[in-house]
C-alpha cells in the first residue's frame, strides 16, 4: 500500500514539474495554442492537454491489456477486472468532467476556470497510476 | 509448471497482442519526456495534433462514445 501511495505521489509530482517547464516553452505563432488576433497565447493549456493525452494512452492500453489478456488475468486473480472494471467507470466519469472543464476553459480563460482543469486532470493521472498498480500487483493491493 | 505460471505466461504472452499500442504508448512518453526538457520552440503541427486529438477525444466522451475496452462487461464464468 505505502509502495502505491510513493508511486501515485511520484507521478503526480513529475507531471506537476512537467507542467511547469511546459509553461517555459515557446507556442511557435500560428498554433492552437499559441497568441492570435483573437486569443492570447495559452501555455498552460498545452500542458494540461500534454498531460491529459498521456495519462488517457496509459490508461487506453492498460484496458485494452486487461481486456486482451481477460481470461488468464482472471485465472491469475479476478480481482485485477473487478479493479479494472471500477476504474473503467471512474476514468469515463472523469473524462466528461475533463471535457467539461475544458469547455468551459476555452470558453472563458480565466485562472478559476485553468484550477478546475487542473483538478481533473489530477484525477485522471490518479486513476492511471492506480491501473498501472493493479496490473503490476496483480490485483492486490 | 503450476496453472498460475501458465496464466502469467499468457498473460506476457498476451502483451504481443497490444504491441502496437505499447510501442504507440512508450514513444508518447519518449516525445512527453523530450518536450520537457527542450527549451525549444513548440511547433504548430505540434500543437494542432495535440489539440485536435484531444478534442477528438473530448467530443467522443461528451457524444457517449465509448472504446470496446472502456465498457464493463460480464465476468467471465
Amino acid at each position: 500500500m505505502k509502495k502505491q501511495i510513493l508511486s501515485i505521489l511520484l507521478l503526480l509530482s513529475l507531471f506537476a514539474s512537467g507542467c511547469a517547464l511546459f509553461n517555459q516553452q515557446k507556442l511557435e505563432t500560428g498554433g492552437a495554442y499559441a497568441a492570435s488576433e483573437t486569443q492570447a497565447a495559452m501555455p498552460e493549456l498545452y500542458a494540461i492537454d500534454s498531460s491529459f493525452d498521456l495519462a488517457y494512452t496509459a490508461l487506453d492500453t492498460a484496458f485494452k491489456y486487461e481486456k486482451a489478456n481477460r481470461t488468464a488475468l482472471w485465472a491469475i486473480n479476478p480481482m485485477i477486472k473487478k479493479r479494472m472494471d471500477a476504474l473503467r467507470v471512474e476514468a469515463q466519469r472523469v473524462n466528461i468532467d475533463f471535457a467539461v472543464a475544458r469547455q468551459t476553459y476555452l470558453a472563458n480563460p480565466v485562472p478559476g476556470n485553468l484550477s478546475t482543469l487542473n483538478q481533473v486532470l489530477g484525477k485522471l493521472q490518479a486513476a492511471n497510476a492506480v491501473a498501472l498498480t493493479v496490473i503490476q500487483m496483480k490485483g492486490a493491493n | 509448471m503450476s496453472p498460475q505460471m501458465i496464466a502469467w505466461m499468457s498473460a506476457v504472452q498476451g502483451l504481443i497482442l497490444i504491441a502496437p499500442d505499447v510501442i504507440r504508448f512508450s514513444a508518447k512518453v519518449k516525445d512527453w519526456i523530450a518536450d520537457l526538457f527542450s527549451a525549444g520552440v513548440i511547433s504548430v503541427e505540434q500543437q494542432n495534433e495535440l489539440y485536435a486529438r484531444v478534442n477528438e477525444i473530448c467530443r467522443a466522451t461528451l457524444s457517449g462514445q465509448l472504446p470496446d475496452h472502456w465498457k464493463v462487461d460480464p465476468d467471465p464464468s
